[in-house]
């Protein structure tokens, strides 16, 4: 690789940083080639020299804070739409609201059915378990009173709930890491999506 | 080695190599060279980090036909490495004292 590649690679990876940050590290290691050079080092010897061109612009973009990155971005942006464009999209405005709102409105709907059916399932664990103790005891006062047989088909209706109850407990926490995974996992695409592919 | 420390000992350094004469970014990194091995990307943000702190000033001059850029130690900066030496004089004392043998039981 010679000089004019090696920053012409520079250039091209840091183009998600401010321009005269950009242009200033372009300059730098054009400094560092040619003084290389000077010294007696072939071409490619002083660019080999630096070192590996994609390692120094991931070193650079983790260096450089994720806000200066976003807000190069949200400026590109902003001189990158033509009037023509922000004409169609404010025309079709009404045409893109309500599908906006309708995609939110599904996302909320959706977390929201997710996260009442983790509470759907605590609920009946708890109600399981509360229901069959209570059971039991009612059970208790059949003793008393008499009816053998009612009393033990009570208690085994009892037991049988509680056991379901503690068994469920199992699947709850297991249903509840599951729907905080999805829910992590959306919003992280979410992001993802909002803040564009360069940044990851 | 903390990071932290570290830095603090990379920004002394680069004063160092700066401290007696101006010097421009391949010559620093060669003087550091037989102490410590130093990347043009990490020397890069030491610069910056030292010049906005004021420690040092930037001017470009030409050499041999380009553009090259000098850099001068500033009174802050000579001030930073002075106190380093003595915040270094602090540590030897309480080195000493970590390493010191045990009298006592002899």
């Amino acid at each position: 690789m010679n000089k004019e590649e090696f920053l012409n690679e520079l250039k091209k990876g840091l183009s998600g940083i401010p321009e005269n940050d950009r242009n200033e590290r372009v300059t730098f290691y054009s400094e560092m080639i040619d003084d290389r050079i000077e010294e007696g080092m072939s071409e490619e010897e002083a660019v080999s020299a630096i070192g590996d061109v994609n390692k120094i612009i991931s070193q650079i973009m983790a260096e450089t804070p994720m806000t200066t990155i976003v807000k190069e971005r949200v400026n590109k942006k902003k001189g990158g739409i033509s009037p023509s464009t922000l004409i169609l999209i404010v025309i079709l405005f009404p045409l893109w609201l309500p599908i906006l709102a309708v995609v939110f409105g599904l996302t909320i709907a959706l977390f929201a059915t997710l996260w009442s059916l983790v509470v759907a399932f605590y609920a009946v664990t708890v109600a399981l378990v509360v229901g069959g103790a209570i059971s039991i005891v009612w059970v208790l006062g059949m003793l008393f009173t008499g009816h053998l047989t009612g009393a033990a088909l009570g208690v085994g209706a009892g037991l049988f709930c509680i056991g379901l109850g503690i068994l469920m407990v199992f699947g709850c926490i297991a249903f509840t890491k599951g729907a905080i995974k999805l829910t992590v996992d959306v919003l992280v695409s979410i992001k993802k999506k909002l803040v564009g592919k360069e940044n990851q | 080695m903390d990071t932290q420390m570290k830095r603090g000992l990379l920004d002394v350094c680069v004063l160092a190599a700066i401290q007696y004469e101006d010097s421009y970014g391949y010559q620093i990194i060669k003087d550091m060279k037989p102490y410590m091995e130093l990347s043009e990307s990490t020397l890069y943000t030491i610069l910056k980090r030292l010049e906005a702190a004021k420690l040092l000033t930037v001017r470009t001059a030409e050499h041999d036909g380009r553009l090259r850029k000098y850099y001068q130690i500033t009174d802050k900066g000579k001030e930073r490495i002075e106190e380093f030496k003595n915040d270094w004089k602090e540590m030897m004392s309480i080195y000493q004292f970590i390493t010191r043998e045990d009298k006592v039981n002899e």
